[in-house]
Parts: structure tokens; C-alpha cells; sequence
């Protein structure tokens, strides 16, 4: 858990809350003080103020994917400025919350945050396997592959490729074979998911 | 021979060395002392020096000349010659005006390297150029020619040409180019005519020929082209004498010899602050510890003849003018006569008073006698020496409000005057105890007259004056006005001023809203966390108390935090006058700068704090005095928020000079125009759209009130700096 907040004794106290709800915390009382840590590649969650020196919430959200960190972000406001709120929610913040709030809000919207990366950790690795199947294709194969998704029959490939139908009938089954499918449909899908 | 003088010398040393040595301090100065603005500087700083130093000091003034005998041969041999001359004596102090700098630099590392030096320059620049030592310090006195020019465009809007006039001396020559681009910059829309590198007479014609819509700036002339060596001054007559349009300087010597004005440099102020940094560095300080920096001795000053021959109304001289010369008025001219008339008059009103009372017990006239007392305005009694009315005029209705005192009986012969009054004090009335001692006084003889102001009832006011009559059974004259009206009037004017100060506290403090709702959020928010914690850590076992109690404490201090934002928003709605007190200058800055710096961050600006290190006491309403720094400085926010991220600044300083108390908010906004800045102190004057345009306004008026000033001024690059001081407490 990452939170970033230069109020020195809210960031206290969501420190201790976190601590005592059993998080592992990470606090920076400055924003260049995260930027200056790095990335986090555990699966986990930014907590921010929206209103701080140098770098407002926004800017910072900003720096932080130009970064790389992946973690979702729960923004927490001393005003509730609508606007800035709704900016902040298009760039992907996952909550909103108006100071005071209550522990409970902040957890709720923590765990969903959490949750959300661990969804899209989930992806990423299963594309990530994927990526890895493909790339045990021959460059050959891969034309094919990609021929085949394309809606295009043996016959035509063929002749695009200048081969005989036979080569190609065999490139394709070993591509079926090598990533696992066992029709054009699911070749297609998988690709789509590439 | 030689053995005798030198034992004469030590002789006569003895003594003195044993007690105190004799400071010396050796002036410097470029132009002969014929030159007017050379003679009072060099007049007011000798004065200065000898008047405030405690022990024995000589000042010692060696005129250059340079302006006149401007050569390297004459400043080799000038060299030579004070080589020569002070070999044997060491001065403790050495100050040099101007031009005659390089020279005495030079003069000061051959002959005195370890003697303190202070420079006084024309700018900036050349005051940057000096060597770092610790034995120098250059300070500058500007002339301020761009913003003569500019007010003498501003007296006279008409104008089409703006004529320099420069004499042909070495150093004239060498400053032309430099002031003539001061003077073009300074009227960019105007035709510049240059007169330089003329005779006396071709000067003087070229004057008498230049178009009607012109004004002439006349810095100096202490040369012409033929090589003849004139004083400015001179010339500047010559000039006004063979017909010119309106001329300008910069030098108060010209004042009242035909120049209509300008920001006058006034060289007898100059002369005392130089003579003061002097005298610092004869009690030993080293020349460079002394304050960097301009010498603040211009003045505003204009002609009263002039302004008139030129039609210039006196509503368009910029505030803070002088005007000198004024054509005495009749009551001017005539003061005296006209003073001993009246006077004359009155006593003999009093004479023909006392004749009349008299006429009256001796014969019984009394007609006369109460025409002229009827005729008095107010209402008139004359007591005899018990005080006892012998004669008044009916007392006016407009009396009423002196209530319990019977007034009937104050104003009938026979009445019981003082009696009356010293029964209402008796009873209760207190605020006529003043007037009884008065009354009493007069009467006794132990006062010739005197005037009291004493409180009446219903908001009413009365003013009593009393007056001895000079005669053996003794006696007075008194009058008593009802000045209520005046006095509700002073009244008002200041309710209305508390009234308007409060109206710009609540808009300031509305504007302010969303960053004090923001301050107050955040303890809030910490101690909701905290309490929430709290109390889940105490369903589990077993419990962490150390934990507990920090945060119990956290929770406590965050309270306290959010009642100060409370207290300090309050005290500033706070309506109605709190008492004159002691407060920190610096405290109560510090307060303010709390209270805004969420806005400042909300806007992305950063707000730099430079308060003094020791606190700064004044006396005075904290409340109205942090209204003053809030305004400032949300105005200063307000400014810079045009400009890109990053480039957002304001400063806060305060600081001690000379007995004032000083604070500096500095911005890199926008900056002010020259229209904006002369209006800016105006009521209902504002550059936002949703302002009152009252802050300035009210602040200045809080300011006087606490014998303080608010200036406003344009800094060279951009932003605006705006200047409070106070009298330290």
C-alpha cells in the first residue's frame, strides 16, 4: 500500500490504520518522494491526495504511468472539487473520496483496487504466456498465422506465398499444434487477445 | 632647526593622543563648490558629522573639479598633489560623490588601503562594477530622469516635444547618449529634440525657438561648446528669463529658479544619510557591513508660480507632492495686519461688554447691551468673580441636551453658573467635572482661558470656552456651542471605516473559502482515521495500548489544530474595533500566511516566508493589521495565477529599518501598469472581475490610522512590490 499525502498527520494516521488492518505500507509525505522510489512490482495500491505541493494528484497520477507503475490509484480530496474529481476518474483513478472519510469507504475502495489489479495482473499473464507460445513460431509459420485469421484458404495462401498448397496445409497444422488450438475459431480469438 | 620641530611636534601630540585623537574624515567631491547641488551636499554632510559625533572630528572636503579641468594630465597630477598632501596624516574615513570614484579607488589603494571608503554613484550599474573589499562600499542615489519625464508629460498632456538640454563638459558628454535614451524611453510617442554641444547664446536661442507644445528637461550645463564653465543653475535662469517652454530637472537646487518641478534629488538629505553611514564607520565598522543599496532622497516637489504660469491644476501633481512658492494669499499677506484688527476688534467687544455693564449698573441702560450679546453666536454669559451670571443672551434651544442642568437658569441674569455645574457634577453628571476645574480656574486666576469638550446627553456634545476678563473684581466671558453634529460626524466617518474593513475581511475570508474548508478537512479526515483505528484496535486482544494512546494524542492535537483555523477565521469576521495592544509584527504575519497557505498551493503558487529573526513589536489593532498582509498578499496570489506552473511566486518579508517595522510581499505576476499602479489605491478601483476593489483602499486607510504607509511599485523584470511600514513599538 502506497500512500502519499503531505499532511503530515493524516499520513500518519492512514499509516497506522493500514498497519493495524495488516497492509504492508509505504508513506511519502512529498510526491517526488514516490516518484523518486520507483515503480512497485508487487500487486498492491496508490492512496493520494488530490491537493499537494509541486505535483497535484493529477500530475502526479500522470507521472506515475509515464513511470510504469501499474497499481490503481484512490484519490482522497480535502474539497470536493467535482471537476478535478471527474478528471481524475477518466485518467483511471478508481475512487473518489471527499475528506473526512470514513475507514470503512477508504478499505472498501482499497480491496476493489486491489482486486483490479490482481484482475489485471491475471490478464497480463495469460497474455503474457501466450506472447511466449507465439514467439516459438518460425517467421514462416507466422505469415500463415496470420493468412489464416485473415479468413484466407490454403489455395490462396499458396499462391500469395509462392509454395505449394501441400507446405502450406503442413506450416498450418504445425501452428495449430504449437499454440494449442484445435480450429480456425479459437485460432482467432487467441490472436484477438494478442 | 629640524630637531626643534620635530620635538615641538611631539610636544604638542603628547596631550592630545593621551586623549581622544581627533577623527578625521576626508570628503571627495568632482565639481567646484560654486555648484550649487555640490555645496549642500558637502554644507549638510560637514553639519551632520560634526553636530552627531560625540568626540572631536574634523571634516576635511577637497573639490575636484573634474567637471571643469577634465583631463588625465589634471588627474595625475591631482594624484601627485593629495600624495603630497595627506602623506602624513591618515584619515579614519573616506567618502567620494559620484564621477570622482575611479580616481579616489585608485587614490585609496596607493595612499590609505585599509581606510573605509563609501562611494556614493549615479546607479546601479557602476555601484555593481566596484571591486568586493571590505574597506568599500558603493551605494547610488539615482536621478530619476524617466519618471520626471513621465510626470511632466502627465502635468502637461498637450505636449509634442520633449527637448534635453546637456552641456559640453567631458563628463556631460560621456552621460548623453545614456540619459537621452532615459528620456526617449520615457516619451516613446513624444518627438525628441536633442540640444547638447551648443553655446551659451545658440542655447538660448534655440530655447526661445521651440514650439509652445514642448517641455525642456534640463539636466546640467556646466559647460558650453566655447569651453566657458557655467553653473546649471545660472543658465537655467538665463533660460527662464529669455522666454522657454515649461522646463524640468531633477535637482532640487533648481527649485524656485524657474523649473516647474520634478523628482528632485535633494542633496542636503543626501548629504546627512551619507554622514551617518560615515559616522558608523568611525565607531569602527567595516565599510562593507554598511546596508547596500539606493539612498531614497528624491523628493516630489513643484513650483507654485510655475504650476500657475503653466495652468497646471494641483489635482494632477501625483501624491506626496510639495509645492513650494505659493503666492501668499490675502490672509497670507495681511496675517498680521489683519490678525491685530481682530484682535482689536474683540477686546474692544469685551471693553464695550464691560462699559456697557457698567452704563447699565450706573445708569440703567441697557438696550445696547443685549443687541451685542444677542448678536453672539453660541450662548454667551459673563460671570462675575463667583460665577454668577451678570449678562448672557437667552439660551438656544439647541441646548436641550444638557439635561439635568437646569439651562434656564444658566443664561438669566442672577443665574448660578459655576453653582449649576458643580451641582450636575455633584449628581452625578462626571463628564462636566472638566468644565467646573475649568470654570473654577478661570475665575481664580490660576488660567487665562481654556476650552472644554464634555459629553452631554443622548449623544450629544458640547464645547465650553472660558475666558478671564482682565478687570480688578475679576470675572469671565464663556460660551457653550453644541458641536454634537461635528463630533457624530467624526463618529461616522469612522464607523463607516470599521464598516467597510469588516465588508473586505468577510469577502477576503469568502475567497478563502474553499482553502479554509480544505485546512479544516484535513484534521478532520486525520482524526476520523485515527478514531475509527482506534476503535477496531480495541475489539482485538490483545490490545496494542501504546498504539491507543498515540493516537489518542494525535487525535487531540488535530482538534486543536482545526479550533485554531476556527479561532483565526473568527477573529478576522470579527466586527467592530478591538482595542489598541502590543502584538509580534512577525506573529501576525505568521498567522496569515497559515491561513493561506492552502490557497497558495491550491494555485500552484509558492508563498516564501522571510520573516526577521527577532520578533518585531507594534502597537496597534492585530486584527485590522493582519487584514493589511491578508490583502497583500491574496493579491499577490491573484496576480501570479496567469503565469505558467513553476514560475508562481510570491515572498513575505518582514524586517527592522531605522525604527519602522517593514513588510515586503513580492510577486512575479503580471505586473502593473503604469495607469493601474496610480489608481490603484483608489475605492471601487480594481483589475479583477470580482473584486471590490476595496482592499487597497481600506488597507491604506488602516495604515494611516497606525501612522504607517503602503506603497505599490512595478519591479524591473515583472510582478509588483508592495511596501508596508510601521512605527516599531
Amino acid at each position: 500500500m502506497f500512500v502519499v499525502d503531505d499532511d503530515p498527520s493524516v499520513l500518519r494516521s492512514l499509516e497506522r490504520m493500514f498497519q493495524v488492518e495488516g497492509y504492508v505500507v509505504e508513506s511519502f509525505a512529498h510526491p517526488r518522494h514516490l516518484l523518486a522510489r520507483g515503480p512497485g512490482q508487487r500487486p498492491g495500491c496508490v492512496v493520494m491526495d488530490l491537493r499537494m505541493p509541486e505535483l497535484n494528484g493529477l500530475e502526479l497520477q500522470e507521472a506515475l504511468r509515464r513511470e510504469g507503475w501499474k497499481q490503481p490509484i484512490v484519490f482522497i480530496s480535502g474539497h470536493g472539487d467535482v471537476p478535478v474529481a471527474v478528471q481524475a476518474m477518466k485518467a483511471g483513478a478508481v475512487d473518489f473520496l471527499p475528506k473526512p472519510f470514513s475507514t470503512e469507504d477508504l478499505l472498501a475502495a482499497v480491496e476493489r483496487a486491489l482486486a483490479q489489479d490482481r484482475a489485471a495482473r491475471a490478464v497480463e499473464e495469460e497474455r503474457e504466456a501466450l506472447r511466449a507460445r507465439f514467439s516459438t513460431l518460425s517467421p514462416r509459420e507466422r505469415q500463415v498465422c496470420e493468412l489464416v485469421t485473415q479468413g484466407l484458404l490454403n489455395k490462396q495462401i499458396a499462391a500469395m506465398l509462392g509454395t505449394a498448397e501441400q507446405t502450406v496445409r503442413l506450416q498450418r497444422s504445425r501452428v495449430m499444434e504449437k499454440l494449442a488450438v484445435d480450429s480456425v475459431a479459437e485460432l482467432v480469438r487467441l490472436m484477438e487477445r494478442l | 632647526m629640524r630637531f626643534l620641530g620635530v620635538l615641538f611636534v611631539l610636544l604638542t601630540a603628547l596631550p592630545l593622543a593621551a586623549a581622544e585623537r581627533v577623527k578625521t574624515v576626508l570628503l571627495f567631491v568632482p565639481e567646484d563648490v560654486t555648484v550649487p547641488s555640490i555645496s549642500d551636499f558637502a554644507r549638510s554632510f560637514r553639519r551632520t558629522v560634526l553636530s552627531e559625533w560625540s568626540g572631536p572630528v574634523t571634516v576635511n572636503i577637497e573639490y575636484l573639479d573634474m567637471a571643469w579641468f577634465g583631463s588625465a594630465g589634471y588627474e595625475r597630477a591631482l594624484r601627485d598633489f593629495y600624495l603630497v598632501k595627506h602623506r602624513t596624516q591618515r584619515p579614519d574615513a573616506l567618502v567620494v560623490f559620484a564621477d570622482a570614484t575611479p580616481f579616489l579607488l585608485k587614490l585609496q589603494r596607493e595612499l590609505w588601503p585599509e581606510v573605509p571608503l563609501i562611494s556614493i554613484l549615479n546607479d546601479e550599474f557602476l555601484a555593481e562594477a566596484l571591486p568586493r573589499s571590505p574597506y568599500l562600499r558603493g551605494n547610488w542615489a539615482d536621478l530619476d530622469v524617466p519618471g520626471t519625464v513621465k510626470m511632466a508629460l502627465r502635468l502637461l498632456p498637450e505636449t509634442r516635444h520633449v527637448v534635453l538640454v546637456l552641456g559640453s563638459s567631458q563628463r556631460e558628454v560621456e552621460a548623453w547618449s545614456f540619459v537621452e535614451q532615459e528620456v526617449r524611453s520615457a516619451a516613446p510617442d513624444r518627438e525628441f529634440i536633442g540640444l547638447t554641444g551648443l553655446t551659451l547664446e545658440e542655447l538660448l536661442r534655440r530655447v526661445h525657438e521651440l514650439p509652445e507644445d514642448s517641455v525642456v528637461l534640463l539636466i546640467g550645463f556646466m559647460q558650453d561648446a566655447k569651453g566657458q564653465s557655467l553653473i546649471s543653475r545660472d543658465v537655467l535662469q538665463l533660460l527662464h528669463a529669455n522666454g522657454s517652454p515649461p522646463i524640468f530637472s531633477v535637482h532640487e537646487t533648481m527649485l524656485g529658479k524657474g523649473i516647474v518641478g520634478g523628482l528632485l534629488m535633494d542633496y542636503e538629505m543626501l548629504g546627512q544619510q551619507v554622514a551617518r553611514r560615515t559616522l558608523r564607520l568611525l565607531k569602527g565598522e567595516l565599510a562593507s557591513s554598511l546596508p547596500p543599496g539606493p539612498f531614497d532622497t528624491n523628493l516630489i516637489a513643484f513650483d507654485a508660480r510655475e504650476l500657475k504660469r503653466w495652468r497646471i491644476p494641483e489635482s494632477r501633481l501625483p501624491p506626496g507632492s510639495v509645492v513650494h512658492f505659493r503666492e501668499p494669499g490675502l490672509w497670507e499677506r495681511y496675517h498680521w495686519p489683519v490678525t491685530g484688527v481682530l484682535v482689536a476688534g474683540l477686546v474692544q467687544a469685551v471693553l464695550i461688554v464691560v462699559l456697557l455693564l457698567e452704563r447699565r449698573r450706573r445708569m440703567g441702560a441697557q438696550r445696547l447691551n443685549l443687541a451685542v450679546l444677542d448678536s453672539l453666536p453660541g450662548s454667551v454669559a459673563i460671570l462675575d468673580g463667583n460665577g454668577v451670571v451678570l449678562r448672557a443672551n437667552p439660551a438656544s434651544s439647541r441646548l436641550e441636551g444638557l439635561g439635568a442642568l437646569r439651562v434656564e437658569s444658566l443664561f438669566v441674569s442672577g443665574g448660578p453658573y459655576l453653582e449649576a455645574f458643580s451641582e450636575a457634577a455633584r449628581t452625578g453628571l462626571s463628564e462636566v467635572v472638566p468644565v467646573v476645574s475649568l470654570l473654577q480656574d478661570v475665575l481664580a486666576g490660576r488660567a487665562r482661558e481654556g476650552v472644554v469638550e464634555f459629553r452631554g446627553l443622548l449623544d450629544t456634545w458640547f464645547e465650553l470656552r472660558a475666558r478671564r476678563l482682565e478687570l480688578p473684581e475679576g470675572g469671565a466671558v464663556v460660551s457653550l456651542v453644541d458641536v454634537s453634529p461635528r463630533r457624530r460626524a467624526e463618529m461616522e466617518a469612522r464607523q463607516a471605516r470599521d464598516e467597510r474593513a469588516h465588508l473586505e475581511r468577510v469577502a477576503a475570508v469568502g475567497e478563502l473559502g474553499v482553502s479554509i474548508a480544505h485546512e479544516l478537512n484535513q484534521p478532520l479526515a486525520a482524526i476520523l482515521t485515527n478514531a475509527e483505528t482506534a476503535q477496531r484496535l480495541l475489539q482485538r486482544s490483545p490490545t496494542d495500548f501504546p498504539l491507543l494512546r498515540e493516537m489518542l494524542q494525535d487525535i487531540i492535537a488535530d482538534d486543536k489544530r482545526a479550533g485554531e483555523v476556527i479561532r483565526h477565521m473568527r477573529a478576522l469576521l470579527k466586527k467592530g474595533e478591538s482595542p489598541l495592544a502590543s502584538h509580534d509584527f512577525n506573529e501576525l504575519v505568521r498567522q496569515v500566511t497559515r491561513l493561506v497557505g492552502n490557497d497558495a498551493q491550491l494555485r500552484g503558487a509558492t508563498l516564501t516566508l522571510q520573516l526577521a529573526e527577532s520578533p518585531l513589536p507594534v502597537k496597534g489593532d492585530g486584527v485590522q493589521l493582519q487584514q493589511v498582509a491578508l490583502n497583500l498578499i491574496v493579491n499577490a496570489l491573484d496576480a501570479v495565477s496567469q503565469c505558467p506552473p513553476g514560475e508562481r511566486q510570491v515572498w513575505v518579508r518582514t524586517r527592522r529599518v531605522e525604527g519602522l517595522v517593514e513588510l515586503v510581499v513580492e510577486d512575479t505576476g503580471v505586473g502593473l501598469s503604469e495607469e493601474v499602479l496610480e489608481r490603484i489605491f483608489e475605492p471601487f478601483f480594481t483589475t479583477r472581475p470580482e473584486g471590490l476593489g476595496m482592499g487597497l483602499a481600506i488597507s491604506r486607510s488602516i495604515l494611516e490610522v497606525h501612522q504607517g504607509r503602503l506603497q505599490g511599485e512595478r519591479l524591473p523584470d515583472r510582478g509588483a512590490r508592495f511596501r508596508c511600514t510601521l512605527p516599531l513599538a
